[in-house]
C-alpha cells in the first residue's frame, strides 16, 4: 500500500519528502512509561509547510527529535518507520544519518542559546557547519566561492549571513553569540541550518521567545526560505495563530498522539476534534463581536498515567463510555481532513 | 461622559537603574555607570473597576512600571496618586494600607512561590498580615480563597510543586486576594500558561474583577488578551507610553507607527482580515542607549526629517481620549 492519506495518493509516491507510519517515542520513567509520541503518522510534500501545533508537553520536539533520531535518553523510538526521500531513517547507518542530519534534514533547536556555543565567534559556527558536512572541499564550492578555502568558507558564510538578514555581516561574523540579540541568534540558528541547503526544515518553535515585531521577522524569513529554495518546513508551534498565517495544513497533537490534521483553512474554519474546537475557543478573537472565551476544563493530562482510549476523554464534554474503552480510529472527514474522535457530528 | 477620578494616576514617573560595571571592567574597558531609563516619564490614569492594559516589547519597562506603580521600587521622579493621594511620601501606616490595597500578580507562578511553604502557609501571611489572627478564621478565610479561585481545597496542605501551572497562578491569585485589594497589577500572569489555561485565568480575572470591583493594571506583551480583557491600553515603547486609546479605538485606529506595526505583526486566526503586513527592521532596543529624538526612530517606516532625530514627541490628546507621541502620528 502507497499510504493512509489521500494527499500523498495524489500526488504519487516518489514525490512525497517525509512520511512517518506509526511513529512510537517511548520514555521509561519511575513513573512508568511516558509514550512521549504515540502511533504518530504525518506526511510532507517537497515544498510545503505543515505545523504541528499542541501545548506544552504533548510530543511536539520529540516528534522532530525522532525524525532526526536524536531522542534524548532514556527515550528510545520503539516502532514505526520514518521514509524519507523514499528510504526508512530508522534503518539508516550511524554514518548514514550523520550525513543525513544538517544536510538534508537540518533541525532549528526549541532555544537558541543553548545551541550556539558561547566561547566560539557566531562566524566560525556557520562556518563549522559547511566544514562539518565536507562542503568547503568540494569543487563546485571552490569553484564558485574561489581557490582559497578559508576564504571561500568566509565567503560562503558572510553570504549566508546577509541571506537570513544580518545586518553588517562581516561586523557580525567578528561576534560572540551573547553579543547577539534574541532574533539575531535566532537568524545565526537558521544560517546554519540553511548552510547545506537542506530539503526539510524541522524549526521547533523558532519565535516563541522572541518579540512580536521580530516574530514577524522570523517567519517574513522562514516564508522566503520556502518560496525561493522550496524548502519543506514542519514548523512546531503552540501559537494557533501563527499555524493559521504560515501553514497550509495543520497536524493537532494532544497527548502524544495526533488528533486532527487538514488543510489550515479547514482546520481552523471546520475543526472536527473537540480538542481543536476547544483551543479554538479558548483564544481571544481580536475581529467580530466580543466572544466569551472558553476555556478546556481541567489540565494537561499526567503523560505516565494515561487511560485506555481517548487521551482527551477527562477533559472532553461529549465523551462517552466508549471513548475510555477503545484505540480511536481516524475518521476521515474530506480527502484531506482526518480526525480522531468516535463521535464527529 | 461625567468627570471620574482614576483611582490610580501617575505624572512624568520615571524609575532610572544605574548599571554599575565592577571595577575590574572599569579598569580594563573603561566602562562607566550607565543610566539605563528603564521608565521614563509616564503619564496614566487607570480608573475605577476598569482594566488598563500595558503591552509593549520585552525590555520595554512593563514590569518595571507596574513595580514602581506599587512603590516596590522608588521612583526616581514622578509622581504616583492613588485615590488622589500621593504615594510618593507615604510612610508607616499610611503606606502599609496602600500596599494592602494594591497587590501584584507575577509573570512566572513558580518562582514567585516560596517552594518550601505550603499552600496554608503561603496564604497564611497576608491574612495575618490583614489583621486575621485566630487560626481557625484564617484556616476558614483560605478555604473560602480557594474555592473561590477554583482550586481544590483538600489540596490545602499541598506544595506549589504539586501543582500544575495554571494552579500555581491561581495561588498567586488566591494571594494576592487575601488582601481584600482594590488595585492589583497583574504582571503576564498568562504568558507562561498553555493556551488552554490561559483562558482559565483570564476568565477567573475577569470574574474576580466583578465581585470585588478590582481594577487592573494588565501587563502582557499578548495584544489579542489585552483586546480581550480591558477597556483602555497604552502601549510603551523604550520607557515611554507612544500611544493610549480605549481598546476599540487602538485596535481600528492606530496612530502611533509603532501600535501599527504591533498590530499588523499580530498572528491570529482570523483570516480574511487582508491586512498589510509591516515588518519593522532592527532589534528591540535596549535603554542602556536610547536613541536620541524619538525613541522610536531607528526602526520607524514613517520618520521623516531631522525632527524625528532631534526632537523627542511628547504624548498629546490627538483625539477625545487618544493620546500620541509621534511627530508626524496618522499618516499612514
Ligand atoms: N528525559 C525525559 N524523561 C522522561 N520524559 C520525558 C523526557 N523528555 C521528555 N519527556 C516527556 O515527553 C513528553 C513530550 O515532550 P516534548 O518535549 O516533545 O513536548 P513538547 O510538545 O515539545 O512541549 P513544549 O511545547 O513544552 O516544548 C513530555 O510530556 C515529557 O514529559
Ligand atoms: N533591578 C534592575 N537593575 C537594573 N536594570 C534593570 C532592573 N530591572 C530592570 N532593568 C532594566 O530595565 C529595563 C526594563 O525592564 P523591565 O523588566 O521593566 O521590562 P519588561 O517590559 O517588563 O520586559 P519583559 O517583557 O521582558 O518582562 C530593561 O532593560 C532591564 O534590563
Ligand atoms: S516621531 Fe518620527 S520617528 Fe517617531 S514614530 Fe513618529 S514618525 Fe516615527
Ligand atoms: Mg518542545
Ligand atoms: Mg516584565
Amino acid at each position: 500500500m502507497c499510504s493512509p492519506f489521500p494527499l500523498a495518493q495524489r500526488e504519487g509516491c516518489e514525490v512525497r519528502l517525509l512520511k512517518i507510519e506509526s511513529l512510537s517515542t517511548h520514555f521509561p520513567t519511575a513513573r512508568g512509561l511516558v509514550k512521549a509520541v504515540n502511533n504518530v503518522s504525518l506526511s510532507l510534500e517537497r515544498g510545503e509547510i505543515l505545523g504541528l501545533v499542541g501545548e506544552s508537553g504533548c510530543g511536539k520536539s520529540m516528534t522532530l527529535l525522532s525524525i532526526l533520531r536524536l531522542v534524548p535518553y532514556p527515550g528510545k523510538i520503539v516502532g514505526g518507520r520514518i521514509i524519507f526521500n523514499g528510504s526508512d531513517i530508522l534503518e539508516k547507518s550511524p554514518t548514514e544519518m550523520y550525513r543525513l542530519r544538517g544536510k538534508e534534514i537540518a533541525m532549528i533547536f526549541q532555544d537558541p542559546l543553548t545551541t550556539l556555543n558561547p566561547v566560539f565567534k557566531v562566524g566560525q559556527q556557520i562556518g563549522e557547519a559547511l566544514r562539518i558536512h565536507g562542503l568547503t572541499t568540494q569543487k563546485s564550492f571552490l569553484d564558485r566561492y574561489g581557490p582559497k578555502k578559508s576564504l571561500a568558507e568566509k565567503r560562503r558564510v558572510l553570504e549566508l549571513m546577509e541571506e537570513v538578514g544580518i545586518p553588517s555581516p562581516p561586523i557580525h561574523y567578528q561576534e560572540y553569540p551573547h553579543q547577539f540579540s534574541g532574533g539575531m541568534q535566532q537568524r545565526a540558528l537558521i544560517a546554519i541550518a540553511l548552510s547545506c541547503n537542506p530539503q526539510l526544515l524541522l524549526a521547533d518553535e523558532p519565535t516563541t521567545a522572541l518579540d512580536v515585531t521580530i516574530q514577524a521577522q522570523i517567519l517574513a524569513l522562514l516564508e522566503r526560505i520556502n518560496r525561493e529554495k522550496g524548502t519543506s518546513i514542519i514548523l512546531v508551534t503552540h501559537d494557533l495563530g501563527v499555524a493559521a498565517e504560515f501553514c497550509q495544513r495543520i497536524a493537532v497533537m494532544y497527548a502524544g498522539s495526533l488528533v486532527e490534521e487538514g488543510p489550515t483553512t479547514v482546520v481552523i474554519e471546520r475543526p472536527y476534534h473537540p480538542y481543536t474546537r476547544g483551543l479554538l475557543r479558548s483564544i481571544p478573537r481580536i475581529t467580530g463581536d466580543r466572544k466569551k472565551i472558553e476555556p478546556i476544563p481541567g489540565s494537561v493530562p499526567d503523560f505516565a498515567a494515561l487511560a485506555e482510549g481517548c487521551s482527551f476523554a477527562p477533559r472532553c464534554e461529549q465523551a462517552r463510555a466508549a471513548c475510555r474503552r477503545e484505540r480511536i480510529p481516524w475518521q476521515q472527514i474530506s480527502a484531506q481532513h482526518r480526525v480522531r474522535c468516535l463521535y464527529v457530528s | 461622559m461625567a468627570a471620574r477620578e482614576p483611582l490610580v494616576k501617575t505624572r512624568g514617573l520615571s524609575k532610572y537603574f544605574i548599571n554599575r560595571p565592577s571595577p575590574i571592567a572599569r579598569l580594563i574597558t573603561g566602562q562607566r555607570d550607565l543610566l539605563i531609563k528603564a521608565v521614563d516619564g509616564v503619564d496614566l490614569e487607570i480608573y475605577p473597576g476598569e482594566t488598563l492594559g500595558l503591552v509593549g516589547e520585552s525590555g520595554c519597562g512593563k514590569t518595571t512600571l507596574g513595580r514602581t506603580l506599587l512603590r516596590l521600587y522608588e521612583p526616581t521622579a514622578g509622581e504616583i496618586y492613588f485615590r488622589k493621594r500621593l504615594v510618593n511620601g507615604m510612610r508607616g501606616k499610611e503606606l502599609g494600607k496602600f500596599r494592602k490595597e494594591a497587590q501584584i500578580i507575577f509573570q512566572n507562578p513558580y518562582a514567585s512561590l516560596n517552594h518550601r511553604k505550603t499552600v496554608r502557609e503561603i496564604l497564611s501571611v497576608p491574612l495575618q498580615r490583614r489583621g486575621v489572627g485566630e487560626p481557625k478564621a484564617i484556616e476558614e478565610k483560605i478555604l473560602h480563597l480557594l474555592h473561590r479561585v477554583g482550586l481544590n481545597p483538600r489540596d490545602i496542605d499541598n506544595y506549589p510543586h504539586q501543582f500544575s501551572g495554571g494552579q500555581r497562578q491561581r495561588i498567586g491569585i488566591a494571594r494576592a486576594l487575601a488582601m481584600q485589594p482594590k488595585f492589583i497589577v497583574a504582571d503576564e500572569p498568562v504568558s507562561a500558561l498553555d493556551v488552554s489555561v490561559q483562558a482559565q485565568i483570564i476568565n477567573l480575572l475577569e470574574e474576580l474583577q466583578e465581585d470585588y470591583q478590582l481594577t487592573y493594571l494588565f501587563i502582557t506583551h499578548d495584544l489579542s488578551i489585552v483586546h480581550y480583557i480591558s477597556k483602555g491600553i497604552a502601549v510603551m515603547y523604550l520607557g515611554k507610553i507612544v500611544e493610549t486609546a480605549a481598546t476599540g479605538e487602538l485596535f481600528t485606529n492606530p496612530l502611533h507607527p509603532y501600535t501599527q506595526a504591533l498590530l499588523s505583526a499580530l498572528p491570529s486566526v482570523d483570516k480574511g482580515q487582508c491586512r498589510r503586513r509591516i515588518i519593522l527592521e532592527g532589534s528591540v532596543p535596549t535603554p542602556l542607549d536610547p536613541p536620541p529624538g524619538c525613541p522610536f526612530h531607528p526602526r520607524c517606516f514613517v520618520a521623516k526629517g531631522k525632527i524625528c532625530h532631534t526632537i523627542t514627541p511628547s504624548l498629546l490628546e490627538v483625539e477625545e481620549g487618544h493620546l500620541v507621541a509621534c511627530h508626524h502620528y496618522g499618516t499612514t
